[in-house]
C-alpha cells in the first residue's frame, strides 16, 4: 500500500471543489491543510492548478510500489495495512476470549478458541500466548491443564527475549501479571474463587518482577497470592469424580 | 538464383516475420504480466518479499503507551467511537509508531469532532506522545465496510518542532506521507462523508 502522493493529487482535482462548499470551521481547516500537503508536495501551484507532469510521475511510479517516503518506518506506516488487520482481528479475538473466560464459559469450547485464533494471526505476539496460558490455568476439566499453561507461558518467555531487550521481557510479565490480576479480581467480585493454579502462577510471577525491578509492591502482592493458597480460597479439580 | 530457389527462399522469410511478431507479443504479455504483478504486490501477497511493515512491526503492540496516547485523544475533544490507538516498536530500534484507526464501520464520524481544528489537536498529542517515547504518528481511515482506505504519516520530531515554533506550517507539511490502496473508494467517501 505504497501509493503515496497520487492519492492527494486526484483528491485536490476532484474532491476539493466539493470541499470548499462545506463551511464548517473544523472541514475548512482540513483543506487548508490538504491544499497546503498538496502545494508543497508540487502536485498544485499555489493557486490550486493540478501539476500534471507531477501527477502522472508520482501516480506511476506509487502505482508500482516503486515510491517511498525516504524513511523505512515512515513506509512501514504507509504500508501497514495487512499487518493493521491481522492485528485488529487478533485484538478482536482475544477480547472475545477474555470475555468468555470471565463470564466462566467452557474453557476448551468457548475460551480456547478465540486465543487460538489470535495466535494464528499474530504468532508472535506474547501477549495472546499469556491469555492462552492463563485460560488453561482455569481449565478444571483438563488434567494436564497445569502443563498446557506452562508451555504457553514458556512461548511467550521465549518471544519476549527473542530480541534480547530486558525491557520486552518486562513488559511481557508486567502483561502476564495484570491478567492474572484482572482475573482474580473479576473472580472476587463474583463471590467465586480462581483456581490454584492462578495463584501459583500470580505468586511465582511476583516474585520474578520483585527480583527483577526490586519494586516492593510485587513482593506485598506475592504475599497476597501465598496468603490466599494457605488459606485455601481457591478450586481444585474435583478427584473424587 | 533460380526461379526454383527464389521460391524456396520466400517461405522461411515469412516464417520469421512470424516468429519476431510472436517474440513481441510474448513480450509484450510478459511486460503487462510484470507490471500486474508489480500493482497488485503479488511478491508480498504470497510472501516472497516482506513488506516493510511486516520486517519492522514483528514486536507485540505496546498496550500500556496506547492507553495514554487514547486518553491524551480524549482530552483533546476527539469523540472515541470507532476509534482505536495500537503503539507498535520497530524491531530493531528503540522507536515507536503510533497507529491511529479511524472506523466509520466502528462508528467513526467526522462530524463528531469536538474540536476546531482536527489536524492540530492531533499534532498536540503526537508531540505529547513523543516524551513517550513514540517517534513517529500514523491515522488509518476505515470505511462504514470496514476497509482500509488511506494512511497519513508523520514524524513526531517535525510535530515537536512544530509545535515549539521551529517548523511553519509548509515545512510541516512536508514530512507528511500520504498513501492509500483504493484512490477511488476513498475520494468517494470523503464525498459521502461530508454531504
Amino acid at each position: 500500500m505504497r501509493r503515496a502522493l497520487i492519492i492527494l493529487a486526484l483528491l485536490i482535482v476532484l474532491v476539493v471543489p466539493f470541499l470548499s462548499a462545506c463551511d464548517t470551521g473544523e472541514v475548512q481547516q482540513l483543506i487548508y491543510w490538504a491544499k497546503l500537503w498538496a502545494i508543497v508536495h508540487d502536485i498544485t501551484d499555489e493557486d490550486g492548478n493540478p501539476n500534471a507532469g507531477a501527477i502522472i510521475r508520482f501516480a506511476a511510479g506509487e502505482a508500482f510500489g516503486l515510491g517511498s517516503t525516504g524513511d523505512a518506518e515512515g513506509d512501514a506506516a504507509i504500508d501497514a495495512g495487512r499487518v493493521l488487520n491481522n492485528m485488529r482481528q487478533a485484538e478482536e479475538s482475544a477480547d472475545q476470549g477474555w470475555e468468555a473466560l470471565n463470564k466462566g464459559k467452557n474453557i476448551k469450547e468457548g475460551v480456547l478458541p478465540h486465543f487460538n485464533q489470535a495466535i494464528d494471526l499474530r504468532p508472535g505476539d506474547w501477549s495472546y500466548r499469556n491469555g492462552r496460558g492463563i485460560a488453561h490455568l482455569e481449565d478444571l476439566e483438563n488434567p494436564d491443564n497445569a502443563r498446557a499453561a506452562r508451555a504457553d507461558f514458556d512461548n511467550a518467555n521465549a518471544i519476549a527475549n527473542k530480541n534480547g531487550k530486558p525491557e520486552e521481557y518486562l513488559r511481557m510479565l508486567r502483561n502476564r501479571e495484570q491478567a492474572l490480576a484482572r482475573l482474580v479480581a473479576i473472580k472476587n467480585d463474583e463471590h467465586a474463587f480462581p483456581t490454584k493454579e492462578v495463584y501459583l502462577e500470580q505468586s511465582s510471577t511476583y516474585d520474578e518482577l520483585y527480583k527483577l525491578t526490586n519494586d516492593k509492591t510485587y513482593l506485598l502482592l506475592k504475599q497476597q497470592a501465598d496468603t490466599n493458597l494457605q488459606e485455601g480460597h481457591y478450586w481444585t479439580r474435583d478427584t473424587a469424580s | 538464383m533460380t526461379k526454383d530457389t527464389e521460391t524456396q527462399m520466400k517461405p522461411p522469410r515469412k516464417k520469421r516475420k512470424f516468429l519476431v511478431g510472436k517474440i513481441i507479443l510474448l513480450l509484450f504479455v510478459l511486460i503487462i504480466a510484470a507490471g500486474a504483478v508489480l500493482y497488485f504486490r503479488v511478491p508480498q501477497k504470497i510472501g516472497l518479499i516482506k513488506s516493510p511493515a511486516d520486517k519492522l512491526f514483528t514486536i507485540t503492540p505496546d498496550r500500556e503507551k496506547a492507553s495514554a496516547v487514547m486518553e491524551d485523544l480524549k482530552e483533546a475533544g476527539l469523540n472515541t467511537k470507532g476509534v482505536e490507538v495500537y503503539v507498535l516498536p520497530v524491531a530493531g530500534t528503540d522507536h515507536n509508531v503510533a497507529m491511529l484507526v479511524l472506523d466509520a464501520s466502528k462508528g467513526f464520524d467526522f462530524n463528531s469532532y469536538g474540536g476546531t481544528d482536527p489536524v492540530k489537536d492531533f499534532l498536540t498529542v503526537v508531540s505529547s506522545a513523543q516524551q513517550a517515547g513514540i517517534n513517529r504518528a500514523a491515522v488509518a481511515y476505515y470505511d462504514e465496510e470496514g476497509k482500509q482506505l488511506a494512511t497519513a504519516t508523520v514524524p513526531a520530531d517535525a510535530v515537536a518542532a512544530y509545535s515549539q515554533g521551529k517548523l511553519t506550517d509548509r515545512q510541516l507539511m512536508e514530512k507528511v506521507d500520504v498513501g492509500t490502496d483504493d484512490l477511488w473508494a476513498f475520494i468517494g467517501q470523503i464525498q459521502e462523508q461530508l454531504k
